[in-house]
């Protein structure tokens, strides 16, 4: 590739390898360390136009030397965060960049956002170039109207190229058809019918994430059985469903290959666990699973064995090579009961 | 031509023969096989950016990496990860930064995305989290600044701290 006699270094690569290169770099460390290394670099830093804003965590300094040196029209990632360390960042975010000029976005995270702000980007950011957009409302924002909450959840999952979203405040939202959300990360509850809507209104839908199914209000008795085949991967963080109706829910989603399921209360069953995955997600490749069970008196040895034994045949430990731990936690003790513990470690990734 | 297989020539006279599928991990071989009508029976298929030594590499690396899914066609919209390394990819790249910068010039040459994302990635954790000096130390770099330029950048960073 270079002249033979000359060994080849970094200043031989051309300048679309380097703006590669920065592409999995922060601003910063383009803008404060690359760019006052040489002559080069300097041009190649302020001719770039894929900059990374992470102001997550960032010095005020370099936050302030960054909004006023590279043009907003060379920005496609911004993180905003209203965190303890850096309470008012949005707000002097705001007052330092004309954000009508950040026309090629296609990166959105606000972390803590007051709603005010958030109103102001949304209305004066082009977020139809959005691709990929989380949004976490400041817990003390407590006034926000359900109606508010309902059109900013409609209008985020509405966004014509948005294929990731993650939000913590969903109101009930009117999903599109044909709907373009391949991840869709919700930090919270949601009740079975809005789960049977996603599922027909989002057919390109890949990774669901969601705290837990509410069964309550069921609404959609007489709606069709949809069938999602792209959903690959679901995790449910706090679910209290019984087995009968995750079942249910699971045998809509046939394709998963990865499963996350964490219980709240309910002790979970090997073998019926091990006949329903067999028979019905015979594409899982990766399966964890956690629950606690309070137990009556000690939790013997005994005990631990006989919760452990149903795992231990050769669909858990050949076929997936899923290995589960059972164990007595004596740190939870409440109320003269132990708690068990049961955890998937899939070691076939 | 015999199985399925290609040879490709490096620009210091070698022939490697390859398997048809692990070759077309490069767009750029793809698209004379396909699109211009470069049959898998012509001699051989000259690469004349690449060396023998890096050729070897390039094909180690795609013959490792054959069952992998196609990348994503959306680059620039892509996640940037710098962790997501594979160990075996980690050891593959434990080359000096000769090789290294070849390597990434070959990928770029023969249009492997996944080679040249790995490959900048390791780059960009070289530079991650070090100040200009320990840059150029790292790279060899002279600093060709003039002390006037170099005054000059000290007061642009002072300036918009301090606006």
């Amino acid at each position: 590739m270079t002249d033979e006699k000359n060994t080849p270094s970094i200043e031989f690569l051309p300048a679309e390898i380097f703006y590669r290169i920065f592409d999995y770099l922060d601003a910063s460390t383009i803008f404060f360390s690359v760019r006052q290394t040489c002559r080069r670099c300097y041009d190649l830093a302020n001719a770039y136009n894929r900059y990374n804003f992470d102001f997550s965590s960032i010095s005020k300094s370099e936050f302030a030397c960054l909004c006023r040196s590279i043009e907003p029209e060379n920005v496609t990632s911004l993180t905003l965060a209203d965190e303890r360390r850096y309470p008012n960042q949005t707000e002097i975010f705001l007052s330092m960049v004309d954000i009508r000029r950040l026309i090629r976005l296609h990166t959105l995270n606000l972390f803590r956002i007051d709603q005010s702000y958030l109103n102001s980007i949304l209305t004066q950011i082009n977020m139809n170039s959005i691709v990929s957009c989380h949004i976490q409302i400041s817990n003390e924002d407590s006034n926000l109207s359900y109606t508010t909450l309902q059109t900013l959840s409609s209008r985020l999952i509405s966004l014509p190229n948005l294929r990731k979203l993650e939000h913590n405040r969903f109101m009930n939202f009117v999903c599109p058809i044909n709907c373009s959300i391949h991840h869709l990360i919700i930090n919270q509850s949601i009740t079975l019918s809005k789960f049977y809507e996603l599922l027909a209104a989002m057919s390109h839908l890949k990774t669901l994430v969601v705290n837990d199914i509410l069964k309550m209000p069921m609404l959609i008795t007489n709606a069709p059985v949809i069938f999602h085949r792209n959903l690959t991967s679901l995790t449910i963080d706090d679910i209290h469903l019984k087995v009968d109706l995750i079942e249910s829910l699971l045998l809509l989603t046939p394709s998963l290959q990865y499963l996350k399921l964490i219980f709240s209360y309910e002790l979970f069953n090997g073998q019926r666990w091990e006949e329903f995955i067999d028979v019905n997600l015979s594409q899982l490749t990766r399966f964890e699973f956690f629950c606690s069970v309070v137990h009556q008196g000690d939790v013997s040895k005994a005990v631990l064995e006989q919760t452990i034994a149903p795992f231990r045949s050769s669909f858990w430990t050949e076929k997936k090579k899923w290995y589960v731990n059972c164990e007595s936690s004596t740190w939870s003790f409440v109320e003269n009961k132990y708690i068990l513990h049961q955890s998937v470690f899939n070691t076939s990734l | 031509m015999a199985g399925n297989k290609i040879k490709l020539q490096s620009n210091d006279g070698d022939t490697f023969d390859v398997d048809v599928e692990i070759a077309k991990q490069s767009a750029t071989i793809k698209t004379m096989l396909e699109d211009l009508g470069m049959s898998e029976e012509d001699d051989v298929i000259p690469l004349p950016n690449v060396n023998s030594a890096i050729l070897k590499k390039v094909i180690q690396w795609a013959t490792h990496h054959k069952d992998d899914p196609p990348p994503p066609e959306d680059d620039e919209n892509r996640e940037k990860n710098l962790s997501d390394i594979s160990s075996w990819d980690q050891d593959f790249l434990k080359v000096d930064q000769g090789t290294l910068f070849e390597l990434i010039l070959a990928a770029n040459y023969l249009d492997i995305k996944g080679l040249l994302d790995v490959t900048c990635k390791t780059v960009a954790n070289m530079i991650k989290g070090r100040t200009p000096e320990e840059i150029r130390r790292q790279f060899n770099i002279k600093n060709d600044f003039t002390p006037q330029e170099e005054e000059q950048i000290k007061k642009e960073n002072e300036w918009c701290e301090e606006k």
